[in-house]
């Protein structure tokens, strides 16, 4: 998967992330929007996310980094798979347990990608004269 | 390193920084203002859009208070501050507010008769004006939906100002600062300094003398120190009592954090609700002021998609027809008391703020509240505000949201932040005295959300500016 050029703050850090970034935002529109999202819109949206990473105080961004990283080592031990490996299905299956997770940084990860994901798709979609 | 001097520094471009900039610089001070963010026209991106998140919002609009619930907050960060991004609704508090606080805070001076004066002086010196052409069909709702109740709804004016156009249609312009106030500073000699983040203070025994900041301009960083003869830090109730405390200036100094907790829900409707060519909705119930406050919010795609996220099975079908959803919203004056610290080696301070068990019950109240109105006004859903519980379809089914708020599993956020450096002169309890001068030091004063003593119950920007004019014009012995 292409990493697109990103630079500025964190730029090594987002570089390295992105294609785990790219399959959670993927997996979170997959579960939100109707068909297939354009994988267009997954890439910047993606990519929005990454600057949005980098703009949050930089004791949240450390910990969105470092909760990205463990949520992709957490599927092993639930799915024998870190995330960025498993079928659609078990990736859905994942990110829902974190949703649903009784521990609040679990669900405040979730809501990033999810809620804010969501947002910047139909921010996009919108920008674009797009609608559902 | 860059030397600039001044004779008033003025940190902070919002409506505290922008007032006193206008007026320092009116009476033949020389003025700089110094402001973290970029300079911006307002109609650099549209409102509530991504683009204005990233341009005009600090940290793109993630921030966050910390506590049992946490409560994302929002602060401008552009020349104008705040003023460039929020809704400009114009309340004046409750004269009972007022009095309250010039009795508990021991503020001389302060009588509601005496602002008076200045609430009317800014309602003409920055324009409000209500919106001509009715309501918009989702402030429609609301009316209906209190009048079926017996709630007394109206709309509320904002800093706005409408023009007829040569094909005769009304257009109307926000009256944000960079519209009104830093405009008529500058015409008067002020100098204005964008991108540029004050480090800390320079103090020397009972006053400061300088300030060091770090100048950003393509890409590259320049520090520059500024030495000036008085210092009004107006950075917000955020940065201001961060400012301060990287300046070695801690008592009663980010201790005391107020703000307007605020729930919002999206509420399906069998019509077409929202329109967001309408802009901001402006019709509040004034039934419950000034504890709770109800009302609607922007509600275009992105903020009704946002606020469905995750919460409803039927999503797709619903955002296919998006405009039968509008997002409303329950705001409470707070009862807690929250608290800003920097922390070693981050930019950011850490906010932190306790939501009480009053404030958990009046949130409740106010859901309870809302479910009413929106059922009163045809409402076929109410989607939120309990993470991944089911949507509340009959008005029977509310009972469980008044008593029974979850911490953790709500989604609370706020624009309205104050209190950090209350002004009086209870020792006790307050940083500056009763006209923003900083206690125990000659030059040093405070302008702006921060020297509110408490919760005003309304938006708050009309009584930062009519508290800024007051307290610039007494430093001006005008």
């Amino acid at each position: 998967m292409p990493v697109p050029p990103l630079d500025g703050d964190l730029a090594t850090v987002r570089r390295s992330l992105w294609p785990l970034m790219r399959v959670i935002v993927d997996t979170v529109l997959r579960g939100e929007v109707e068909g297939e999202p354009d994988p267009v819109l997954v890439d910047d949206t993606t990519r929005l996310l990454s600057e949005k990473l980098v703009a949050m105080p930089r004791y949240l961004g450390i910990g969105m980094v470092g909760a990205t990283w463990t949520f992709n080592q957490w599927a092993i031990s639930t799915a024998g798979r870190p995330f960025d490996r498993l079928p659609p299905e078990g990736r859905r299956l994942a990110l829902a347990r974190w949703q649903t997770s009784r521990f609040g940084l679990m669900r405040s990860f979730t809501d990033f990608y999810g809620k804010m994901g969501i947002f910047l798709y139909y921010s996009l979609l919108e920008e674009r004269g797009v609608h559902p | 390193m860059k030397t600039l001097r001044c004779d008033v520094l003025v940190i902070g471009s919002g409506p505290g920084g922008a007032t006193t900039a206008a007026w320092c610089a009116e009476a033949g001070r020389d003025v700089l203002i110094v402001e973290e963010g970029p300079d911006l026209s307002i109609d650099s991106a549209p409102s509530y859009s991504m683009a204005e998140m990233a341009q005009k919002y600090r940290n793109s609009g993630l921030t966050p208070a910390f506590g049992k619930t946490n409560i994302t907050y929002i602060e401008g960060r552009c020349v104008g501050g705040g003023s460039e991004i929020n809704a400009a609704l114009y309340h004046r508090p409750l004269a009972s507010t007022l009095d309250d606080w010039q009795r508990r805070y021991q503020i001389d001076g302060f009588s509601p008769a005496a602002l008076d004066d200045e609430f009317d002086a800014v309602e003409a010196e920055v324009g409000v004006a209500t919106q001509p052409g009715g309501p918009d069909p989702q402030s429609e709702r609301l009316i209906a939906g209190a009048q079926a109740l017996g709630w007394r709804a109206k709309e509320i004016a904002r800093f706005w100002k409408y023009e007829r156009q040569n094909d005769g249609a009304l257009v109307g312009r926000r009256r944000s600062m960079t519209e009104s106030l830093i405009p008529r500073a500058r015409a008067a000699g002020a100098r204005l300094l964008a991108d540029t983040r004050v480090s800390a203070l320079e103090l020397d025994g009972d006053r400061a003398v300088a300030a060091t900041a770090v100048c950003q301009s393509d890409g590259k960083k320049e520090k520059i120190r500024i030495e000036f003869s008085e210092v009004v830090v107006a950075a917000g109730a955020v940065q201001t009592p961060a400012l301060l405390r990287r300046s070695g200036l801690t008592a009663r100094i980010g201790d005391s954090l107020q703000l307007h907790p605020m729930i919002r829900v999206a509420v399906r409707f069998p019509h077409k609700v929202a329109d967001p060519s309408w802009g901001v909705p402006v019709h509040q119930v004034e039934e419950f002021k000034p504890q709770l406050t109800l009302g609607c919010s922007h509600s275009s795609l992105p903020h009704i998609a946002l606020w469905l996220a995750g919460e409803v099975r039927e999503k797709r079908e619903h955002l296919r027809r998006w405009e039968h959803l509008a997002v409303f919203y329950a705001a409470i004056a707070g009862s807690g008391l929250g608290s800003v610290r920097n922390l070693p080696g981050f930019r950011e301070p850490l906010v932190r703020y306790p939501l009480t068990d009053a404030d958990m019950a009046l949130l409740g109240e106010g859901v309870y509240r809302l479910g009413q109105l929106v059922f009163a006004a045809g409402a076929l859903e109410m989607i939120g505000p309990i993470e991944g519980a089911p949507p509340v379809t009959h008005p029977g089914e509310l009972g469980r949201l008044r008593t029974g708020l979850p911490h953790g599993r709500i989604n609370v956020t706020t624009i309205h932040l104050f209190s950090t450096c209350p002004m009086g002169e209870d020792p006790r309890r307050c940083a500056v005295d009763s006209f923003g001068r900083l206690h125990g030091y000659t030059n040093i004063r405070v302008n702006d959300a921060s020297v509110l003593p408490a919760s005003p119950g309304v938006n708050p920007q009309g009584t930062i500016l009519a508290i800024a004019r007051r307290n610039v014009r007494k430093m001006l012995s005008l």
